[in-house]
Protein backbone atom coordinates (compact mmCIF):
# COMPACT_ATOMS: atom_id res chain seq x y z
CA UNK A 1 0.00 0.00 0.00
CA UNK A 2 3.08 2.55 0.61
CA UNK A 3 3.31 2.23 -3.29
CA UNK A 4 -0.23 3.51 -3.63
CA UNK A 5 0.79 6.90 -1.56
CA UNK A 6 2.73 7.69 -4.60
CA UNK A 7 0.04 7.71 -7.42
CA UNK A 8 -0.76 11.18 -8.72
CA UNK A 9 -3.93 12.80 -9.59
CA UNK A 10 -4.44 12.85 -13.10
CA UNK A 11 -6.38 16.23 -12.94
CA UNK A 12 -4.41 18.32 -10.56
CA UNK A 13 -1.06 16.32 -9.85
CA UNK A 14 -1.73 15.72 -5.91
CA UNK A 15 -1.35 12.44 -4.09
CA UNK A 16 -4.04 9.91 -4.47
CA UNK A 17 -5.72 8.55 -1.16
CA UNK A 18 -7.87 5.43 -1.58
CA UNK A 19 -11.31 5.91 -0.24
CA UNK A 20 -12.83 2.90 1.61
CA UNK A 21 -16.39 3.70 1.07
CA UNK A 22 -16.12 4.77 -2.96
CA UNK A 23 -13.78 1.42 -2.82
CA UNK A 24 -11.95 4.35 -5.39
CA UNK A 25 -8.84 6.36 -5.49
CA UNK A 26 -9.78 9.89 -4.38
CA UNK A 27 -8.36 13.10 -4.54
CA UNK A 28 -8.53 15.23 -1.55
CA UNK A 29 -7.77 18.48 -3.02
CA UNK A 30 -9.98 18.39 -6.02
CA UNK A 31 -12.21 15.60 -5.00
CA UNK A 32 -11.64 13.62 -8.28
CA UNK A 33 -12.04 10.12 -8.00
CA UNK A 34 -10.67 7.40 -10.32
CA UNK A 35 -11.00 3.71 -10.54
CA UNK A 36 -7.78 2.03 -9.23
CA UNK A 37 -6.65 -0.11 -12.43
CA UNK A 38 -6.95 3.26 -14.23
CA UNK A 39 -4.61 5.20 -11.84
CA UNK A 40 -2.42 2.04 -11.54
CA UNK A 41 -2.05 2.13 -15.48
CA UNK A 42 -1.42 5.68 -15.56
CA UNK A 43 1.06 6.06 -13.77
CA UNK A 44 2.83 3.15 -15.06
CA UNK A 45 2.96 4.94 -18.19
CA UNK A 46 3.95 7.85 -16.76
CA UNK A 47 6.96 5.92 -14.85
CA UNK A 48 7.90 4.41 -18.52
CA UNK A 49 8.19 7.73 -20.22
CA UNK A 50 10.75 8.96 -18.68
CA UNK A 51 14.72 8.77 -18.88
CA UNK A 52 16.08 10.17 -22.28
CA UNK A 53 18.75 7.83 -23.88
CA UNK A 54 20.64 10.26 -26.83
CA UNK A 55 23.83 8.85 -27.17
CA UNK A 56 25.45 9.36 -30.28
CA UNK A 57 28.49 7.90 -32.45
CA UNK A 58 30.77 10.66 -33.44
CA UNK A 59 32.64 9.07 -36.10
CA UNK A 60 32.27 12.10 -38.91
CA UNK A 61 35.15 13.12 -40.86
CA UNK A 62 37.95 10.57 -42.43
CA UNK A 63 41.67 11.62 -42.64
CA UNK A 64 43.71 13.68 -45.48
CA UNK A 65 45.17 11.20 -48.01
CA UNK A 66 48.51 12.37 -48.78
CA UNK A 67 49.06 15.45 -50.52
CA UNK A 68 45.53 16.02 -51.08
CA UNK A 69 45.43 19.35 -48.74
CA UNK A 70 49.06 20.32 -50.06
CA UNK A 71 47.41 23.30 -51.65
CA UNK A 72 45.60 24.96 -48.79
CA UNK A 73 46.70 27.52 -46.99
CA UNK A 74 45.74 28.42 -43.24
CA UNK A 75 44.88 31.97 -42.92
CA UNK A 76 44.15 33.69 -39.18
CA UNK A 77 43.07 36.93 -38.37
CA UNK A 78 44.61 38.62 -35.53
CA UNK A 79 41.19 40.92 -34.67
CA UNK A 80 39.22 37.47 -33.29
CA UNK A 81 41.24 34.48 -33.69
CA UNK A 82 39.19 32.59 -36.81
CA UNK A 83 41.20 30.28 -39.13
CA UNK A 84 40.25 29.90 -42.41
CA UNK A 85 41.35 27.51 -45.22
CA UNK A 86 41.34 28.69 -49.26
CA UNK A 87 43.72 27.32 -52.05
CA UNK A 88 46.64 29.02 -52.38
CA UNK A 89 45.32 30.68 -55.78
CA UNK A 90 42.49 31.62 -54.01
CA UNK A 91 44.42 33.41 -51.21
CA UNK A 92 42.64 35.40 -48.70
CA UNK A 93 43.20 38.88 -47.19
CA UNK A 94 40.58 39.55 -44.76
CA UNK A 95 38.42 37.90 -42.20
CA UNK A 96 34.92 36.75 -43.42
CA UNK A 97 33.32 37.02 -39.82
CA UNK A 98 34.95 40.40 -38.26
CA UNK A 99 36.40 41.96 -41.97
CA UNK A 100 39.75 42.48 -40.43
CA UNK A 101 42.91 41.41 -42.43
CA UNK A 102 44.31 37.81 -42.21
CA UNK A 103 48.01 36.46 -42.41
CA UNK A 104 48.87 33.24 -43.92
CA UNK A 105 49.56 31.20 -40.92
CA UNK A 106 50.87 27.90 -42.76
CA UNK A 107 49.78 25.03 -44.74
CA UNK A 108 47.33 23.08 -44.12
CA UNK A 109 47.74 20.09 -41.43
CA UNK A 110 45.65 18.17 -39.15
CA UNK A 111 41.87 18.29 -38.69
CA UNK A 112 39.63 15.76 -40.32
CA UNK A 113 38.53 16.00 -43.84
CA UNK A 114 34.66 16.56 -44.28
CA UNK A 115 33.11 13.86 -45.70
CA UNK A 116 30.59 15.75 -47.76
CA UNK A 117 30.02 19.00 -49.29
CA UNK A 118 27.30 21.09 -50.63
CA UNK A 119 28.40 23.10 -53.78
CA UNK A 120 28.06 27.20 -54.19
CA UNK A 121 24.72 27.56 -56.29
CA UNK A 122 24.13 30.74 -56.22
CA UNK A 123 27.59 32.81 -57.30
CA UNK A 124 28.30 36.52 -55.92
CA UNK A 125 25.70 38.85 -57.83
CA UNK A 126 23.11 36.73 -57.02
CA UNK A 127 23.96 37.87 -53.12
CA UNK A 128 24.19 41.28 -54.15
CA UNK A 129 20.96 40.85 -55.63
CA UNK A 130 19.39 38.91 -52.96
CA UNK A 131 20.85 41.93 -50.22
CA UNK A 132 19.32 44.43 -52.73
CA UNK A 133 15.75 42.74 -52.37
CA UNK A 134 16.08 41.87 -48.38
CA UNK A 135 16.48 45.58 -47.71
CA UNK A 136 13.64 47.41 -50.28
CA UNK A 137 10.51 47.86 -48.40
CA UNK A 138 11.66 47.97 -45.45
CA UNK A 139 10.81 51.65 -44.57
CA UNK A 140 11.77 51.72 -40.94
CA UNK A 141 15.64 50.97 -42.25
CA UNK A 142 18.08 53.86 -41.84
CA UNK A 143 18.37 54.62 -45.27
CA UNK A 144 22.23 54.26 -45.76
CA UNK A 145 21.44 50.43 -45.77
CA UNK A 146 19.61 50.84 -48.72
CA UNK A 147 22.68 52.21 -51.03
CA UNK A 148 24.54 48.53 -52.34
CA UNK A 149 27.99 50.40 -51.99
CA UNK A 150 27.49 50.55 -48.35
CA UNK A 151 28.37 47.05 -48.46
CA UNK A 152 31.97 46.60 -47.32
CA UNK A 153 32.42 42.67 -48.56
CA UNK A 154 31.03 39.87 -49.91
CA UNK A 155 32.95 36.53 -49.08
CA UNK A 156 31.71 33.24 -49.77
CA UNK A 157 32.41 30.25 -47.27
CA UNK A 158 32.20 27.04 -46.67
CA UNK A 159 30.87 26.73 -43.28
CA UNK A 160 31.74 23.17 -41.42
CA UNK A 161 28.58 21.71 -39.89
CA UNK A 162 27.72 18.47 -38.17
CA UNK A 163 24.92 16.22 -39.60
CA UNK A 164 23.30 13.95 -37.26
CA UNK A 165 21.01 11.34 -38.22
CA UNK A 166 19.05 8.87 -35.98
CA UNK A 167 16.04 6.88 -35.68
CA UNK A 168 14.36 8.24 -32.30
CA UNK A 169 12.49 5.56 -30.48
CA UNK A 170 10.45 7.75 -27.95
CA UNK A 171 7.90 7.08 -25.39
CA UNK A 172 5.30 9.52 -24.44
CA UNK A 173 2.26 11.04 -22.19
CA UNK A 174 0.09 13.73 -22.90
CA UNK A 175 -3.45 15.04 -20.91
CA UNK A 176 -5.60 15.83 -23.12
CA UNK A 177 -9.31 17.69 -21.53
CA UNK A 178 -12.15 17.86 -23.25
CA UNK A 179 -14.73 20.48 -22.41
CA UNK A 180 -18.44 20.93 -22.80
CA UNK A 181 -20.51 23.51 -20.98
CA UNK A 182 -24.40 24.10 -21.27
CA UNK A 183 -27.05 25.45 -19.01
CA UNK A 184 -30.31 25.57 -17.25
CA UNK A 185 -32.84 27.79 -15.37
CA UNK A 186 -30.37 28.65 -12.46
CA UNK A 187 -26.91 27.42 -13.24
CA UNK A 188 -23.87 27.32 -15.80
CA UNK A 189 -21.92 24.14 -16.15
CA UNK A 190 -18.91 23.07 -17.54
CA UNK A 191 -18.07 19.14 -17.93
CA UNK A 192 -14.20 18.56 -18.52
CA UNK A 193 -13.16 14.88 -19.32
CA UNK A 194 -9.67 13.60 -18.62
CA UNK A 195 -8.00 11.72 -20.89
CA UNK A 196 -4.35 10.10 -20.99
CA UNK A 197 -2.86 9.53 -24.56
CA UNK A 198 -0.19 7.22 -24.58
CA UNK A 199 2.29 7.48 -27.84
CA UNK A 200 5.05 4.75 -28.39
CA UNK A 201 6.97 4.99 -31.68
CA UNK A 202 9.83 5.62 -33.69
CA UNK A 203 10.80 8.87 -36.21
CA UNK A 204 13.72 9.18 -38.33
CA UNK A 205 15.75 12.23 -38.50
CA UNK A 206 18.82 12.45 -41.22
CA UNK A 207 21.05 15.37 -41.69
CA UNK A 208 20.32 17.54 -38.85
CA UNK A 209 23.28 20.13 -38.97
CA UNK A 210 24.64 21.96 -36.31
CA UNK A 211 26.94 24.78 -36.70
CA UNK A 212 30.70 23.55 -36.24
CA UNK A 213 32.42 27.01 -35.79
CA UNK A 214 32.89 29.08 -32.90
CA UNK A 215 33.32 32.33 -35.39
CA UNK A 216 29.81 31.45 -36.82
CA UNK A 217 26.89 32.46 -34.70
CA UNK A 218 24.82 30.01 -34.71
CA UNK A 219 21.31 31.53 -34.92
CA UNK A 220 22.75 33.07 -37.89
CA UNK A 221 23.30 29.81 -39.35
CA UNK A 222 19.88 28.42 -38.43
CA UNK A 223 18.55 31.15 -39.67
CA UNK A 224 19.40 30.21 -43.21
CA UNK A 225 18.39 26.44 -43.26
CA UNK A 226 17.28 24.29 -44.72
CA UNK A 227 19.92 23.16 -47.25
CA UNK A 228 19.27 20.66 -49.51
CA UNK A 229 20.66 17.79 -48.71
CA UNK A 230 20.46 15.65 -51.47
CA UNK A 231 22.45 18.32 -53.61
CA UNK A 232 25.49 16.72 -51.46
CA UNK A 233 28.39 15.49 -52.86
CA UNK A 234 31.66 13.65 -51.67
CA UNK A 235 34.25 16.49 -50.68
CA UNK A 236 37.00 17.55 -53.14
CA UNK A 237 39.39 19.90 -52.68
CA UNK A 238 38.53 21.51 -56.29
CA UNK A 239 34.87 22.55 -54.65
CA UNK A 240 37.15 24.79 -52.56
CA UNK A 241 38.34 27.07 -55.73
CA UNK A 242 37.22 30.27 -55.28
CA UNK A 243 35.80 30.11 -52.04
CA UNK A 244 36.98 30.16 -48.55
CA UNK A 245 36.35 27.33 -46.20
CA UNK A 246 36.70 28.00 -42.64
CA UNK A 247 38.04 24.65 -39.95
CA UNK A 248 35.74 23.07 -37.77
CA UNK A 249 36.75 23.87 -33.97
CA UNK A 250 33.65 22.57 -32.09
CA UNK A 251 33.65 19.20 -32.29
CA UNK A 252 30.96 16.51 -33.41
CA UNK A 253 31.13 15.44 -29.21
CA UNK A 254 30.18 19.25 -28.84
CA UNK A 255 27.46 19.49 -30.61
CA UNK A 256 25.33 16.60 -30.19
CA UNK A 257 23.49 18.73 -27.00
CA UNK A 258 22.36 21.44 -29.96
CA UNK A 259 20.96 17.98 -32.51
CA UNK A 260 19.50 16.41 -29.10
CA UNK A 261 17.27 19.07 -28.72
CA UNK A 262 16.09 19.85 -31.97
CA UNK A 263 15.71 16.22 -32.26
CA UNK A 264 13.94 15.87 -29.13
CA UNK A 265 11.47 18.97 -29.66
CA UNK A 266 10.47 17.83 -33.07
CA UNK A 267 9.74 13.96 -32.32
CA UNK A 268 7.79 15.64 -29.08
CA UNK A 269 5.91 17.62 -31.55
CA UNK A 270 5.41 15.27 -34.37
CA UNK A 271 4.19 12.79 -31.19
CA UNK A 272 1.46 15.25 -29.96
CA UNK A 273 0.25 16.26 -33.43
CA UNK A 274 -1.33 12.85 -33.64
CA UNK A 275 -3.47 13.33 -30.38
CA UNK A 276 -6.25 14.52 -32.42
CA UNK A 277 -9.66 16.20 -31.01
CA UNK A 278 -9.21 16.91 -27.39
CA UNK A 279 -9.45 20.88 -26.44
CA UNK A 280 -6.63 20.85 -24.67
CA UNK A 281 -3.41 19.06 -24.88
CA UNK A 282 -0.19 18.92 -23.01
CA UNK A 283 3.42 16.67 -22.78
CA UNK A 284 3.22 15.10 -19.11
CA UNK A 285 6.44 12.59 -20.00
CA UNK A 286 8.35 11.82 -22.70
CA UNK A 287 11.80 9.77 -23.44
CA UNK A 288 13.67 9.53 -26.33
CA UNK A 289 15.97 6.37 -27.42
CA UNK A 290 18.31 6.87 -30.16
CA UNK A 291 19.09 4.34 -32.32
CA UNK A 292 21.70 4.02 -34.99
CA UNK A 293 23.11 7.48 -34.41
CA UNK A 294 26.13 8.56 -36.17
CA UNK A 295 27.55 11.91 -37.15
CA UNK A 296 29.22 13.45 -40.80
CA UNK A 297 31.53 15.95 -41.65
CA UNK A 298 29.89 18.82 -44.36
CA UNK A 299 30.58 22.06 -46.04
CA UNK A 300 27.50 24.08 -46.39
CA UNK A 301 28.17 27.01 -48.93
CA UNK A 302 27.57 30.60 -47.34
CA UNK A 303 27.58 34.16 -48.59
CA UNK A 304 28.87 36.46 -46.20
CA UNK A 305 27.96 40.23 -46.21
CA UNK A 306 29.35 42.36 -43.97
CA UNK A 307 28.69 46.14 -43.45
CA UNK A 308 29.26 48.87 -41.30
CA UNK A 309 27.02 51.44 -39.50
CA UNK A 310 27.41 54.21 -36.80
CA UNK A 311 30.51 51.69 -35.57
CA UNK A 312 28.42 48.54 -35.22
CA UNK A 313 28.76 45.77 -37.93
CA UNK A 314 26.10 44.26 -39.11
CA UNK A 315 26.62 40.79 -40.58
CA UNK A 316 24.80 39.39 -43.29
CA UNK A 317 24.56 35.66 -44.12
CA UNK A 318 23.04 33.97 -47.36
CA UNK A 319 22.26 30.53 -48.20
CA UNK A 320 24.17 29.72 -51.19
CA UNK A 321 22.30 26.75 -52.30
CA UNK A 322 18.49 28.43 -52.00
CA UNK A 323 19.25 31.97 -51.95
CA UNK A 324 17.88 32.75 -48.54
CA UNK A 325 18.97 35.83 -46.94
CA UNK A 326 19.01 36.80 -42.96
CA UNK A 327 20.35 39.46 -40.62
CA UNK A 328 19.54 42.00 -38.08
CA UNK A 329 18.76 45.67 -39.64
CA UNK A 330 19.10 48.46 -37.64
CA UNK A 331 16.08 50.53 -36.87
CA UNK A 332 15.96 53.96 -37.73
CA UNK A 333 14.56 55.22 -34.56
CA UNK A 334 13.50 58.43 -35.50
CA UNK A 335 11.51 57.69 -38.07
CA UNK A 336 10.18 54.74 -35.97
CA UNK A 337 9.18 57.34 -33.24
CA UNK A 338 7.60 60.09 -36.09
CA UNK A 339 5.64 57.34 -37.40
CA UNK A 340 3.81 56.46 -34.43
CA UNK A 341 3.60 59.55 -33.44
CA UNK A 342 2.12 60.71 -36.53
CA UNK A 343 -0.50 57.61 -37.06
CA UNK A 344 -1.46 58.10 -33.34
CA UNK A 345 -2.19 61.65 -33.58
CA UNK A 346 -3.44 61.04 -36.92
CA UNK A 347 -5.65 58.41 -36.26
CA UNK A 348 -6.68 59.88 -32.66
CA UNK A 349 -7.36 63.16 -34.21
CA UNK A 350 -9.75 61.97 -36.50
CA UNK A 351 -11.70 60.12 -34.49
CA UNK A 352 -11.64 63.00 -32.03
CA UNK A 353 -13.49 65.01 -34.67
CA UNK A 354 -16.25 62.14 -35.38
CA UNK A 355 -17.00 61.77 -32.51
CA UNK A 356 -17.88 65.26 -31.34
CA UNK A 357 -19.75 65.34 -34.79
CA UNK A 358 -21.83 62.42 -33.82
CA UNK A 359 -22.14 63.89 -30.24
CA UNK A 360 -23.74 67.40 -31.44
CA UNK A 361 -25.75 65.55 -34.46
CA UNK A 362 -27.18 63.40 -31.52
CA UNK A 363 -26.74 66.03 -28.73
CA UNK A 364 -28.44 68.90 -30.70
CA UNK B 1 -13.76 64.30 -22.91
CA UNK B 2 -13.35 60.66 -21.97
CA UNK B 3 -14.52 59.85 -25.65
CA UNK B 4 -11.55 62.19 -26.74
CA UNK B 5 -9.27 59.88 -24.58
CA UNK B 6 -11.24 56.86 -26.30
CA UNK B 7 -10.53 57.89 -29.70
CA UNK B 8 -6.59 58.83 -28.56
CA UNK B 9 -6.19 55.36 -27.08
CA UNK B 10 -8.04 54.11 -30.18
CA UNK B 11 -4.93 55.57 -32.03
CA UNK B 12 -1.76 54.73 -29.96
CA UNK B 13 -3.28 50.93 -30.22
CA UNK B 14 -3.21 51.32 -34.08
CA UNK B 15 0.24 53.05 -34.47
CA UNK B 16 1.38 49.91 -32.45
CA UNK B 17 -0.14 47.52 -34.92
CA UNK B 18 1.41 49.38 -37.83
CA UNK B 19 4.84 49.84 -36.17
CA UNK B 20 5.48 46.75 -34.16
CA UNK B 21 5.28 44.59 -37.34
CA UNK B 22 7.52 46.89 -39.28
CA UNK B 23 10.38 47.09 -36.59
CA UNK B 24 10.39 43.19 -35.71
CA UNK B 25 10.09 42.53 -39.61
CA UNK B 26 14.39 43.98 -39.64
CA UNK B 27 14.95 41.04 -37.13
CA UNK B 28 15.43 37.93 -39.37
CA UNK B 29 18.07 35.53 -37.54
CA UNK B 30 16.48 33.14 -35.08
CA UNK B 31 17.70 30.09 -33.74
CA UNK B 32 15.91 27.05 -35.23
CA UNK B 33 13.08 25.64 -32.27
CA UNK B 34 13.56 21.61 -34.16
CA UNK B 35 14.77 19.81 -36.41
CA UNK B 36 11.02 19.19 -38.29
CA UNK B 37 12.68 20.03 -41.66
CA UNK B 38 14.96 16.50 -41.15
CA UNK B 39 12.47 14.07 -40.61
CA UNK B 40 12.54 11.13 -42.66
CA UNK B 41 9.20 11.10 -44.76
CA UNK B 42 6.70 8.24 -43.95
CA UNK B 43 8.93 7.20 -40.87
CA UNK B 44 6.78 7.90 -38.02
CA UNK B 45 5.27 4.48 -36.90
CA UNK B 46 3.62 3.58 -33.65
CA UNK B 47 3.71 0.93 -31.60
CA UNK B 48 1.47 2.00 -28.74
CA UNK B 49 -1.24 4.55 -30.08
CA UNK B 50 -4.09 4.72 -27.47
CA UNK B 51 -6.39 7.26 -25.56
CA UNK B 52 -7.37 5.92 -22.08
CA UNK B 53 -10.32 7.98 -20.59
CA UNK B 54 -9.54 9.20 -16.71
CA UNK B 55 -12.80 11.06 -15.83
CA UNK B 56 -15.27 13.39 -15.46
CA UNK B 57 -15.52 16.14 -13.70
CA UNK B 58 -18.94 18.37 -13.59
CA UNK B 59 -18.41 22.25 -12.00
CA UNK B 60 -21.35 24.28 -11.82
CA UNK B 61 -22.01 28.46 -11.83
CA UNK B 62 -24.74 29.96 -10.68
CA UNK B 63 -26.56 32.18 -13.10
CA UNK B 64 -26.76 35.86 -12.37
CA UNK B 65 -30.73 35.60 -11.98
CA UNK B 66 -31.61 37.99 -9.03
CA UNK B 67 -29.64 41.40 -10.83
CA UNK B 68 -31.62 40.36 -13.66
CA UNK B 69 -35.18 40.30 -11.66
CA UNK B 70 -33.81 43.51 -9.55
CA UNK B 71 -33.31 45.37 -13.17
CA UNK B 72 -37.08 44.38 -14.14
Amino acid sequence: MADANEYKCPCCGAKLEFNSTAQKMKCPYCDSEFDVETVQDYNEQLQESTGDDMTWETTGGSEWEEGEASNIRIYSCKSCGGQIMAEETTGASFCPYCNNPVIMAGTFSGDLRPDLIIPFKLNKEAAKAAYEKFVTGKSLLPKVFKDQNHIDEIKGLYVPVWLFGAEADASMCFRAESKKTWSDANYYYTETSYYQAVRKGKIAFAHVPVDGSEKMPDDLMESIEPFDFSQAVDFKTAYLSGYLADKYDVSSTDSINRANARIKRSTEAAFQATVRGYDTVRIESSAVKLKDAKSQYALYPVWILNTTWNNTKYTFAMNGQTGKIVGNLPADKGKAAAMFLGISGGVGTVLSILWLLLHFLLGG
Amino acid sequence: MGGIFICFLIGLIIACAVVLPKLSALKTVHKQTGASDYTVKDSMKFSENRDIFLNTKVEKRPRNTQTTAQRK
